[in-house]
């Protein structure tokens, strides 16, 4: 296979992809409208924020971080560039408020995790709340509406025939994939979540890495809160709330280790695609709101639960295919036994690898 | 046996027809033995041999997927940690498992914390813990958080812990890897202890003097299969390594007379610390010529792994100067001691060294700015390839595919790793410390060979070992350290067992924590 497309899939989500399969094929027996151009197109601009913001969480919790701040992230940068379309006019202005905003949020998370030594569960559970706070303060808690067409264009224009907001999402997902899949940038990410202290003293400049990733994270988000403004028409000082939660789900169910190490932003994807059809698909059915998030929860829960059976599964059919260490060569092939870790150490992982 | 109703008892564990598979490893075969009740047992065998996992399946920690263990007069099948435990089978794993933020004397009375009311009872908790620490001989506060130990007081507490019920079986994996020279002899006259009052012992150790001092019999294992069982006594080293290995050796040691005779430019100091001084360590005056292996020698706790650190750029200097071909390196941090040309592979590969989910070839690669040519900023994985398997080949590493996982190669395997990715990165100055820790005979002897060769090519090369044996059998001169100073600088001729550890133990034998 080619290395790339080796590298885009693997690990294997089979769970993940039996889950969107069995969506797919049963949504458009129950629904004639599903499998329309017009519908796909509307979950790609649906799934458009939470997946910008799923891409960067996904080189964050490779790396072996965590940032659940994203949603006032969006929130902040979404007032910000509204603010300040009204007050200048500009365009290029607002939307450089509004990911600049998001960037230095993302700075400063970065800055408090690695100089303050603060856990990143912690540290941005608390600059959940601080952005939020600021987002009041900035909005007078009080929707901002946008007005100037171009700014509008961002969310609901169309490039080719293709939505916008979809666009973004796409150059976002490849953009991320060569940096982190072919670059030296991607190598230390998976080195800083697989074992941080070996990648220092391998050189690697951990804390400069931790930071940077935050950064993205950030500036990521602030890209989201403008394309959101934009397809809203305002900025809601209340928006993005709980989407750091949907952005995490979508990154887990693409098989990214908590523990970090282990992910794939292909994986991300996929479990972006699950989360946006299963919406999708409820709403289309017209299932109420309040089931909507039982199903989902329900979704994450079978899917990875699948995955960590499927990875048993193949482990124990690779120990029947290969022949025993007696009939196999010299002492230096030694196999890794003798540590007893080959299983020991696979066990924190959420999903495996 | 037929002596009905005498002291021959029954076996204290019979392993029968064990088999036990892994991911792509059969890991036991088919491995039966027997161990006697108030023997000392050793088990050996090369990395990889399958010993760790029998000592798991005895613990309850893996379900063997063939054969029995059985355990005589117990009545208990051993299906889970808890049941070896009724079975009063004890396992003590070369890293201690202990509650790091939890007192000495919680961890060693833990699972049977004394109580008043379904409290605990403190004073009593202390009390027992101290006793139990005055009954094996080792000198410890049980008060301390597990934390603020070192390695060997770290051990310790883990077999005080062992030791804190009635037990019937005790299981060690190289006790002695963190422990000096006089904690050894502490454990091993509790080891004798135990014997005489009948419990049985398996001695999992690489050091075969330590075998010949303290076990009656040994068995032998080479890749998952039991070779034999012998009486320690009556066999030769020699022997011994023959059946660890399959084939003979005639010394574990590259000839050492082969190196020191006309080395190119030999004298040029490439490595030249001056009164570095970090945290307790210090001050430190060295230097490491071009051609030369300098070993680094002293006891745990004299600050050779500190220092070791400091070079690294991993712990601030305190003070003092460190110059690589004669440039001081300035810089902070690992970054700015790889950039100056000095290369660490440190003692513990697996938390130090190595990302095991990653490939061979991105944990080589790792740290490295770039391989060239490529596209802009984009790697170009033919020419990483190309790179890695150039080192592959010049260190033998197997198997021999640059995408394997790192942690599915062997011990000797993933050192070697880590020494290429140094080698590729042409440093000036080469340390090693404990390069061949947890590393089998086959593959010691490949690694002594090679940092010979690396010599060669003008490296320095710093060797920091705890084995005697292997810095003198290295070191062209050995600095040995103690207290956290150089107590002495020792040339290869007169580098012996004996002047090595007169300088480490100092002339007033006092004893350091």
């Amino acid at each position: 296979m080619i290395p790339a497309a080796r590298h885009l899939l693997r690990p294997t989500r089979i769970g993940v992809m039996l889950a969107l399969a069995a969506l797919v094929v049963s949504l458009s027996i129950a629904s004639p409208y599903f499998l329309t151009t017009n519908n796909v197109l509307n979950i790609g601009v649906a799934v458009a924020l939470v997946g910008v913001v799923a891409a960067g969480s996904t080189l964050v919790m490779i790396a072996g971080g965590l940032d659940v701040s994203v949603g006032s992230t969006v929130a902040l940068a979404g007032v910000s560039a509204a603010s300040v379309l009204s007050s200048t006019s500009s365009v290029a202005l607002a939307i450089a408020a509004g990911v600049v905003v998001g960037g230095l949020a993302g700075l400063f998370n970065g800055l408090i995790i690695t100089k303050l030594n603060i856990n990143p569960l912690i540290a941005t559970l608390g600059t959940l709340s601080v952005y939020r706070g600021l987002t009041f303060i900035v909005s007078d808690g009080v929707a901002i509406g946008v007005t100037e067409a171009p700014f509008l264009d961002i969310g609901s224009g169309r490039l080719a025939g293709i939505p916008n907001p979809l666009v973004i999402l796409l150059v976002v997902f490849a953009v991320l994939a060569v940096v982190l899949h072919a670059t030296d940038i991607g190598r230390n990410v998976y080195a800083i979540g697989g074992n941080a202290e070996a990648a220092r003293l391998a050189g690697i400049r951990v804390d400069r890495y931790r930071t940077g990733l935050y950064t993205l994270n950030g500036l990521l988000a602030g890209l989201a809160g403008v394309v959101l403004t934009a397809r809203l028409g305002s900025a809601q000082p209340l928006a993005g709330a709980g989407l750091e939660l949907d952005a995490i789900a979508a990154v887990v169910l693409g098989g990214v280790a908590l523990a970090g190490g282990i992910g794939t932003i292909g994986g991300t994807v996929l479990g972006v695609l699950v989360l946006g059809v299963l919406n999708n698909g409820l709403t289309i059915l017209a299932i109420d709101s309040f089931y909507q998030y039982v199903a989902r929860g329900g979704v994450l829960l079978v899917a990875v639960a699948l995955d960590q059976a499927g990875q048993a599964r193949r482990e124990r059919a690779r120990a029947r295919s290969t022949p025993p260490a007696s009939a196999r060569a010299p002492s230096s092939t030694d196999p890794p036994g003798d540590d007893g870790d080959a299983d020991r150490t696979r066990a924190p992982h959420l999903t495996g690898g | 046996m037929a002596d009905a109703g005498s002291v021959v008892a029954a076996p204290a564990v019979e392993f029968r027809e064990l088999s036990k598979r892994f991911p792509g490893v059969l890991a036991l075969d088919r491995v039966s033995w027997t161990l006697a009740p108030g023997e000392i047992h050793a088990l050996l065998g090369e990395n990889g041999a399958g010993k760790s996992t029998l000592l798991r399946i005895l613990a309850g920690d893996h379900r063997p997927d063939g054969g029995e263990l059985v355990l005589p007069g117990t009545g208990v099948d051993v299906r889970t940690p808890a049941d070896a435990h009724d079975a009063r089978v004890r396992v003590i794993y070369q890293e201690p498992n202990l509650l790091m933020d939890r007192s000495v004397a919680e961890n060693v009375l833990i699972g049977a914390l004394p109580a008043r009311r379904h409290l605990v009872d403190r004073r009593r908790l202390h009390e027992l813990a101290a006793e139990q620490a005055r009954r094996l001989g080792v000198d410890i506060d049980v008060t301390t958080r597990v934390r603020r130990l070192g390695p060997a007081a770290r051990q310790l507490v883990e077999i005080m812990k062992a030791l804190a019920s009635d037990v019937r079986v005790l299981a060690l994996d190289e006790p002695t890897s963190s422990l000096s020279g006089r904690e050894t002899e502490r454990l091993f006259a509790i080891l004798r202890t135990l014997r005489s009052d009948g419990v049985g012992i398996v001695y999992v150790s690489h050091r075969l003097e330590e075998v010949r001092e303290i076990a009656d019999r040994a068995t032998v294992m080479r890749d998952g299969r039991v070779v034999g069982t012998v009486s320690v006594a009556s066999t030769t080293d020699a022997e011994l390594i023959r059946m660890m290995i399959g084939r003979q050796i005639s010394t574990v040691f590259a000839t050492p007379d082969t190196h020191g005779d006309g080395r190119g430019d030999r004298g040029t100091p490439r490595l030249a610390v001056t009164e570095l001084r970090t945290g307790s360590v210090g001050p430190v005056s060295l230097t490491v010529r071009a051609g030369e292996v300098v070993g680094i020698a002293g006891l745990v706790g004299s600050g050779r792994s500190k220092l070791v650190r400091a070079l690294a750029g991993a712990e601030p200097l305190t003070g003092g100067e460190v110059r690589v071909d004669g440039r001081p390196v300035r810089s902070r941090g690992p970054s700015g001691a790889i950039a100056a040309g000095i290369a660490v592979c440190p003692e513990d590969r697996r938390a130090l060294a190595l990302v095991p989910d990653r490939s061979v070839r991105e944990n080589i690669l790792l740290g490295h700015r770039t391989v060239r040519p490529r596209l802009g900023f984009l790697r170009v994985r033919r020419r990483e390839v190309d790179r890695v398997e150039r080192y592959l080949r010049l260190l033998d590493i197997r198997p021999a595919d640059p995408e394997a996982r790192v942690r599915t190669l062997s011990g000797g395997n993933q050192q070697k790793v880590v020494l290429a990715r140094w080698l590729a990165r042409e440093p000036s100055v080469l340390i090693l410390d404990e390069p061949t820790r947890g590393i089998d005979v086959g593959a010691k002897s490949e690694i002594y060979a090679l940092i010979r060769r690396l010599t060669a090519d003008g490296l320095a090369v710093l060797v920091v070992s705890s084995e005697l044996v292997e810095v003198i059998g290295l070191a062209d001169r050995v600095y040995v350290m103690r207290g956290g100073r150089v107590a002495g600088e020792v040339p290869r001729a007169e580098a012996t067992e004996e002047s090595l550890l007169t300088l480490a133990l100092g002339t007033n034998q006092r004893s350091r924590p």
